[in-house]
């Protein structure tokens, strides 16, 4: 990793798609009902790599702040974070009524809300990078 | 309102580049683009560190038309 390249917004929003996939990995681990031997130490290697993770984003933000804030690309962010806000209010809004209306049947459980959840934050986040990308090239 | 913007008449005189003047107000390339082309409002601090670098007003380099 080249130290010297500046960090930009678009990289720590793509940044924050691996995590959230990473997250999606590590609840697949813990949500599985089969045991191979292997499992475990999946877990602590997918464990591992999202606490490096966490620390390695936390240092690329501080670099951002530090060297490459720009206000036009953060205006655009909120923007877009306003977006997918409301997004993920609507399948959480949905969600809820789904687990009031049909969580008595045994196919909709508590592993499948977590699923729905986790799903949910890997493509809110992918949304996100796109909805990004397109404000940001068109300006304000 | 619409925003009128002499940003890239001054930017041309003083021979700078979009890349060399984002830098040395500190914004991307990208804003001074948009700036220039009148699609972003900036804010008053990015204004008048522009209008530093010119040896200008923002009154100058920035005015608002009705539309």
């Amino acid at each position: 990793m080249n130290k010297d390249k500046k960090v930009t917004l678009k990289d720590i929003l793509v940044s924050k798609v691996v995590r959230n996939i990473a997250i999606a990995v590590y609840f697949w681990m813990w949500a599985r009902t089969d045991y191979k031997e292997s499992y475990s130490m999946i877990q602590s290697s997918v464990g591992a790599f999202l606490a490096v993770f966490y620390y390695m984003l936390y240092s690329r933000e501080r670099k951002y702040k530090k060297e490459c804030f720009d206000e036009l690309a953060e205006r655009n962010l909120n923007k877009c974070n306003a977006i997918c806000y409301k997004i993920m209010a609507v399948i959480m809004v949905a969600l809820a009524f789904a687990a009031a209306i049909v969580g008595h049947t045994e196919s909709f459980g508590t592993d499948v809300i977590g699923w729905i959840l986790v799903i949910s934050l890997v493509v809110v986040s992918i949304v996100r990078v796109i909805l990004y990308s397109a404000i940001d090239k068109k300006g304000e | 309102m619409a925003l009128i913007t002499k940003v890239k008449e001054y930017r041309e005189k003083a021979g700078y580049k979009q890349s060399e003047l984002a830098e040395m107000v500190g914004a991307r390339r990208e804003t001074i683009v948009h700036l220039e082309n009148g699609k972003y409002n900036p804010s008053l601090k990015l204004a008048m560190d522009i209008a530093k670098v010119f040896g200008t007003t923002v009154e100058e380099l920035f005015e608002f038309t009705e539309d």
